[in-house]
């Protein structure tokens, strides 16, 4: 429900684009193409999203290449038109898509300053009055009158970025503009963030750097193959962006898998986390694993799981050695699995859970359910596993 | 309002400093150009060819008749072109596009005004008498600007969806250009095909700014025809262009982003 302080509202917002599948410019195609029925595609970049940003949020969009979030980016902005649902937004929204648009190489750096603050909406005046400032922030003082093609291209993105800053409007619509610049220039930026979350604006950042999302928003969402997948929590949304980076796309992901082996004696109705079910854990983490099935026929049997990292099972585990699983055949049979973490290594492990009779032939299996990532990187480790070893020097005696 | 009125302006300016940018004379040749038309006019159609004795001034009221031509061709088609233009603008910050073709035609109607200065000086040299009617250029000019500016709205939205407008439009503009009477005068054309004429507004405004400028002898609107209903007719095609212009670009304009 939109309530006083919601500044965005977004209300199942559809995108779609019409491609033509060879691109009719002139006149003459068209006629050509005219009665026998155009060819066209239908793209949908955002399908049904619905959201809302509220005043003086830091607002992060978060998705892949792809995803859609610069369509969405550009219909916040009011660029692109939603094909179907509402966008509302109380005030005024300056996008910042890419810094110095209009920007002429052949006028002056003076000239440049007045030409992209009016295309940013400044008034004349307002212009003027932040003059010396925009100057002063950029560290362009002796350039002025310098024709634009003659900068470097790290003096236009400081004169750019000095002007855009200084555009006071009530929401700020950032796009990635921090992949430029080198480091010091960056570092200019997140004071500017900073200064920006102190001063209570309203900013919607789009960008792929996780870090920054954890440390400036206040909010965020993930969109992934056109649709919204979660909303919430910066931390959380990080790290689901970062799990999603480790597998293909949604439209390519394998949907997972639960199977009966031929003879189908065992149906895997459930595999589920229980516990800590966080997607990102760390070394001193234990995930727990919950397996319900149904056993068809009474056998003996076992299970067992194979971890799978990059494609590799780098540790498998049956249950024979430790418990004798119930033979008799019936519903709601569970099976709890306690795996430590302690001896991995940072990186994205998949688990799965098979099941097999006595004569080892395979009964059921599932893949794909479980997936997490190790998180903390430590830069003296690397590979698949944590093994306690040490390096110790040695004295060295000169003869 | 302010903001826009400050992109406006900003635009102009910087079209008018690309114009002539790395050019030695610079805006001289704002000037120079339609000085140097007006020479070879004068020579051709007063020394050479001979005709318009009937009408007196005849250099000066060629020479209006062209700018005014020339000013219909420059704004419409930069006006056309300008949204294309401006492309990257459009499909990355949110602009008035509206405020986009108006800078266009802004900048073509200030060069007008510098080439206006020129037929007037060109007046006084060819002593051509000053008089009060020449204010009647006020409302004249604005109802120019008003026609390219619906024309160049109409334009810029067909061309961002088929490119080869540009050359329909030349060929438009060849068959205006004879069509109009600029390089004759109107007594040589049959009434009939005059009535047709006059249903031009780049005809009815050439024609008042002669009458205007020159010489109470030029012919009107009102010396083709009397009749109410066909004063009717030539504003309703007036008007029809304004509204078709209008309303189309209205309708289009939140989509160029997504066509360009």
């Amino acid at each position: 429900m939109p309530t006083s302080d919601t500044i965005i509202s977004v209300e199942n917002v559809t995108k779609t684009f019409i491609l033509p599948t060879e691109k009719k410019g002139s006149l003459k195609q068209h006629l050509i193409s005219f009665g026998g029925g155009r060819k066209t595609k239908k793209f949908t970049a955002l399908n049904n999203i619905s959201f809302e940003i509220k005043q003086g949020e830091f607002f992060g969009i978060v998705g892949r290449n792809g995803s859609g979030k610069s369509t969405l980016l550009k219909m916040l902005a009011g660029i692109y038109q939603p094909t179907k649902g509402k966008i509302k937004i109380n005030g005024k929204l300056t996008p910042f898509i890419e810094l110095g648009i209009g920007f002429n190489p052949e006028l002056t750096g003076k000239e440049n300053i007045f030409l992209n603050g009016a295309i940013l909406g400044l008034t004349e005046k307002q212009v003027i009055d932040l003059y010396d400032e925009i100057v002063d922030f950029a560290e362009l003082k002796k350039f002025m009158d310098l024709k634009l093609k003659n900068y470097s291209s790290g003096m236009q993105v400081r004169l750019a970025f000095s002007i855009a800053i200084r555009a006071q409007t009530d929401i700020l619509l950032l796009d990635e503009v921090l992949a430029v610049g080198d480091e010091n220039f960056q570092q200019k930026c997140f004071r500017y963030f900073d200064q920006l979350k102190k001063s209570g604006r309203t900013v919607i950042l789009v960008t792929h750097d996780m870090s920054t999302v954890k440390k400036y928003c206040t909010r965020a969402i993930l969109i992934d193959s056109s649709k919204l997948l979660l909303n919430g929590k910066p931390e959380m949304i990080a790290n689901e962006y970062s799990l999603s980076m480790f597998e293909p796309s949604a439209d390519k992901r394998s949907s997972p898998e639960s199977n009966s082996g031929d003879d189908k004696l065992v149906d895997i109705k459930e595999v589920s986390r229980i516990g800590n079910t966080d997607k990102v854990l760390t070394v001193n983490d234990v995930v727990n694993v919950k397996v319900r099935y149904l056993l068809k026929t009474s056998t003996k049997h076992y299970c067992g799981y194979s971890l799978i990292r990059d494609g590799i099972s780098v540790a498998e585990h049956n249950s024979t050695e430790q418990i004798t699983l119930n033979p008799k055949k019936g519903n709601n049979k569970s099976v709890e699995l306690i795996m430590p973490l302690v001896n991995l290594q940072p990186g994205s492990y998949e688990l799965n859970i098979a099941f097999f009779d006595f004569n080892k032939q395979l009964i059921g299996y599932s893949s794909g359910f479980i997936k997490f990532i190790i998180d903390g990187e430590d830069p003296t480790r690397g590979g698949v596993l944590k093994i306690d070893s040490e390096w110790l020097t040695l004295e060295v005696h000169s003869r | 309002m302010k903001s826009k009125k400050n992109l406006i302006k900003q635009l102009v300016i910087t079209d008018l400093k690309m114009r002539y940018q790395n050019s030695v004379l610079g805006y001289v040749w704002t000037l120079l150009k339609p000085l140097f038309m007006f020479g070879v006019l004068f020579v051709v159609f007063t020394q050479i060819f001979k005709v318009g004795k009937a009408v007196p001034y005849f250099a000066a009221y060629l020479l209006l008749g062209l700018v005014v031509w020339t000013f219909f061709v420059e704004a419409t088609v930069s006006g056309m072109h300008s949204i294309l233009q401006r492309g990257d603008m459009i499909r990355k910050i949110t602009i008035s596009k509206f405020a986009i073709v108006l800078s266009a035609n802004i900048s073509a109607l200030i060069n007008f005004l510098f080439n206006l200065c020129v037929v007037i000086a060109a007046m006084v040299l060819l002593s051509v008498p000053l008089r009060w009617e020449m204010l009647f250029m006020l409302p004249l000019i604005a109802f120019l600007f008003v026609t390219t500016l619906g024309i160049s709205l109409l334009l810029s939205t067909l061309f961002v969806k088929f490119r080869d407008m540009s050359h329909v439009w030349d060929v438009v503009v060849q068959t205006l250009f004879y069509a109009t009477p600029i390089l004759y005068t109107l007594d040589i054309v049959p009434r009939n095909i005059q009535l047709v004429q006059f249903l031009s507004p780049v005809t009815n405004i050439i024609q008042f700014m002669r009458w205007s400028f020159i010489t109470p002898e030029a012919p009107t609107i009102i010396d083709v025809s009397t009749s109410p209903i066909y004063y009717g007719i030539v504003l309703s095609v007036f008007i029809t262009i304004l509204m078709v212009g209008a309303l189309y670009f209205k309708k289009h304009s939140k989509f160029f982003a997504e066509e360009i």
